[in-house]
């Protein structure tokens, strides 16, 4: 069978559909053709995705013990038990999602297995229709905020509103300091409560 | 008989009223009641202090001053510690003293300032935050305070902790902190004094901090053609139109009673990409958005967590036209 490229639109289809369960025994065969350390880093970038707008313990799921692998070696062994059921035939199990985070118990338990795939289908779907979005955040809807309040803080650096006095202002700086000291001015005028609004306006910047 | 009969009478209607009073002692205002307190007194009394500022890396220290002389108004805010501006008001107009810039910036605000401090958002504090009374008095600048606690009810937002005079309910220290409990901005009076001795010519800018006044042009209002498909709850536009600044950008005001999101809206001829810059307690961020053949500039600037940036960036857009 001709390995597809494993970034290919349709091998991306066809996870998004196993995620949903939705796979059809076409998509599964397309998935387990893949290059499982490639199909893996892919499970584990969506993984890593996951962590981040859930805000999960780091889990470590190695390249060296990939996730396809171990469900690759559980339909072998699925098969050699004489089972040889499609997967879309396994029994689905909502009770028995397990997070990624136990993966290393889920690949030991046959009976999870339909459950490893669910527990991570509910991760990498969001992420998976995060990255094709190209944006972070969804479509809002009365289900968002509890999706968006769950991202990790990002690692941007603290610019202190005094340094941006320090460095040589580009024309970017000067309209930023602007709107800041607009910003100010108009919520303390018209919103602040205490001093807090006042103390920044006084704070801010005024090199121009 | 009679007599003992009496003496557990009178010693039971003792017991009682003592019981009554101290009740009462311990019933406290609730917590809006306490804001509210907080925003009269801040408009009404006469105070003049020194309290420190901080936020991020930053501190100094700053003078306030406020008295209602003959119907108006005064107010000054100064920063000790460094060549910064000074903030006059002085009834409606706000005077921003800039020492080294010598300009003197005269503007009247929309609304007069003192109107600010007597409304509160209750409706709209009440959607976004938990709010709770501490038990205990706690003691800042040699003065009894209680502590009330504005809670974030979701991830939008910051938290408050306000230590209110337990006497007059002015506002002795404001702490801005995150949901994970760190403190991102804080202010707390080191002295205040309630009765202090100032005249109008207090609050005049000395003539040597300031050269050249100027008038500036007061924000045009004009029609509001943007939207948001989503809001936090309790956020709602402070003004129901949009204010025009220079180079065509106009702007709009977030706000949750508590919280502020200004947002710029600025015409541009080249994309600009997401960015976000974090200043501690106030975040900013900018991106280009296309709508039709015009590149805009959008930028929007708050004292809430980087993820009420990011989203409310992404759901902003044109209002169709009808």
């Amino acid at each position: 069978m001709t390995t597809p490229n494993d970034n290919a639109p349709e091998v991306l289809a066809s996870l998004s559909a196993m995620f949903d369960d939705e796979a059809t025994t076409q998509d599964i065969d397309r998935l387990l053709s893949c290059d499982s350390r490639s199909l893996s880093r892919q499970l584990e970038s969506f993984h890593l995705l996951q962590q981040t707008l859930h805000q999960d313990p780091a889990v470590a799921v190695g390249l060296g013990n990939s996730l396809v692998s171990r469900v690759r070696a559980q339909i072998e062994s699925e098969e050699a038990l004489g089972h040889g059921a499609a997967v879309n035939s396994m029994p689905r199990s909502r009770h028995n999602v397990i997070p990624l985070v136990q993966v290393e118990e889920v690949a030991s338990s046959r009976s999870s297995w339909s459950g490893l795939f669910t527990g991570v289908a509910v991760a990498a779907s969001v992420a998976f229709v995060v990255v094709l979005g190209g944006n972070l955040w969804l479509t809002p809807d009365g289900g968002e905020p509890s999706l968006a309040q769950q991202v990790a803080p990002k690692a941007h650096e603290v610019t202190p509103l005094a340094d941006l006095n320090k460095n040589t202002l580009q024309a970017d700086n000067l309209r930023l300091q602007n709107y800041l000291r607009q910003h100010a001015e108009q919520a303390a005028m018209t919103v602040g409560q205490g001093m807090m609004p006042m103390a920044r306006v006084v704070s801010y910047p005024i090199n121009e | 008989m009679k007599s003992s009969l009496l003496i557990r009478l009178v010693l039971l209607t003792l017991s009682l009223l003592v019981a009554a009073a101290s009740v009462a002692d311990t019933v406290r205002p609730d917590a809006l009641q306490l804001l509210r307190q907080m925003t009269q007194s801040l408009s009404t009394l006469g105070y003049e202090g020194v309290f420190i500022h901080s936020e991020s890396t930053h501190i100094n220290s700053m003078r306030v001053r406020h008295k209602l002389m003959n119907g108006v108004e005064y107010e000054s805010l100064v920063d000790l510690d460094g060549d910064k501006v000074e903030v006059l008001r002085i009834g409606n107009k706000v005077i921003c003293v800039y020492p080294n810039a010598s300009i003197a910036n005269t503007r009247a605000p929309l609304l007069p300032p003192f109107k600010r401090f007597k409304n509160l958002a209750s409706e709209r504090l009440e959607k976004g935050y938990k709010m709770i009374v501490d038990e205990g008095v706690s003691r800042i600048a040699g003065r009894d305070a209680i502590v009330v606690t504005l809670m974030p009810k979701d991830g939008y937002r910051y938290g408050h902790e306000f230590w209110l005079d337990e006497q007059n309910g002015f506002l002795l220290k404001h702490d801005m902190i995150t949901a994970q409990g760190q403190l991102l901005e804080r202010i707390q009076f080191t002295s205040v004094n309630f009765a202090p001795d100032l005249k109008p010519e207090d609050f005049i800018p000395k003539k040597d901090t300031y050269s050249q006044p100027f008038q500036e042009a007061q924000p045009r209002r004009i029609k509001n053609l943007w939207k948001f498909d989503w809001l936090p709850k309790g956020f709602e536009l402070v003004w129901p139109d949009a204010r025009a600044l220079n180079h065509g950008t106009s702007m709009l005001l977030l706000s949750d009673g508590m919280s502020t999101v200004s947002v710029f809206v600025e015409p541009i001829t080249k994309s600009k990409a997401f960015s976000i810059l974090n200043m501690g307690a106030t975040i900013a961020g900018e991106r280009s958005i296309r709508v039709g053949d015009q590149l805009y500039l959008l930028t929007m600037v708050g004292e809430v967590p980087e993820v009420t940036i990011e989203k409310l960036m992404s759901v902003f857009m044109p209002r169709s036209s009808s």
